[in-house]
């Protein structure tokens, strides 16, 4: 029997890499898997729609990464910075990330709930696997 | 030992990418996201599929869903619905 491998949790991974990458350049914004019933003025939510695993040991999945702002201009700045910063997680020592494919750029969609502007955009990234823990 | 040398015979992989076999793979991938798509949609599910060869490739698209004004809810659907495209050969 093969050695199983288990993947790392894409969205938690990418998650604190941007969380904390993002307060590092002085960027306090939450980062959620969740669109939080009370919307704070500024966040980034991950969710994961999809991807497989490309060979034994490497999973590549679909993210959709979306910002809130409180207007045009502070939407598109949040989502300038979070785009490269997703760009860069390869090197991250938090996880194993081989690269970042673009699905689909920035894409304006105003929240009908909140009426906040909102920007998303698609990304794949590759991500090692590891040995799965003995039981 | 002398260095190998790879060349691409672009003419022969713009015919390649333009043949009746590669048309159907791309069709039955194109439809094979459509039908994804309309099934995980929230709305109707209602995606229309466009398929030609160009002058350098076949290429396809599938468009929708006809069924909503949301722009959100067709994103989540065609985003959902792109590992559709791999599973068929």
């Amino acid at each position: 029997m093969a050695a199983p491998v288990e993947f790392p949790d894409a969205v938690a991974v990418v998650r604190s890499y941007l969380r904390a990458t993002l307060v590092e350049r002085g960027v306090d914004v939450p980062v959620v898997t969740r669109v939080p019933a009370s919307r704070p003025p500024r966040f980034v939510r991950i969710e994961r729609v999809g991807g497989s695993r490309l060979d034994r040991v490497t999973d590549r999945p679909r993210l959709d990464v979306t910002c809130w702002g409180p207007d045009e201009g502070a939407v598109a700045d949040l989502t300038a910075v979070v785009r490269a910063l997703v760009f860069a997680i390869p090197g991250w020592r938090g996880a194993v990330a081989y690269d970042v494919a673009d699905v689909g750029g920035p894409i304006t969609l105003p929240d009908p709930v909140s009426g906040q502007e909102r920007s998303s955009f698609a990304v794949e990234v590759s991500l090692r696997g590891t040995a799965l823990a003995a039981p | 030992m002398a260095r190998s040398r790879i060349v691409p015979n672009r003419q022969a992989i713009a015919s390649f990418l333009r043949t009746p076999q590669m048309h159907a793979l791309i069709e039955r991938k194109t439809r094979a996201v459509a039908e994804a798509a309309a099934a995980v949609s929230e709305a109707g599910g209602q995606f229309r599929v466009d398929v030609e060869t160009g002058d350098r490739r076949a290429r396809g698209a599938v468009i929708g869903d006809y069924s909503t004004h949301d722009p959100e809810v067709s994103r989540r659907a065609l985003l959902r619905a792109l590992d559709a495209a791999r599973a068929v050969d």
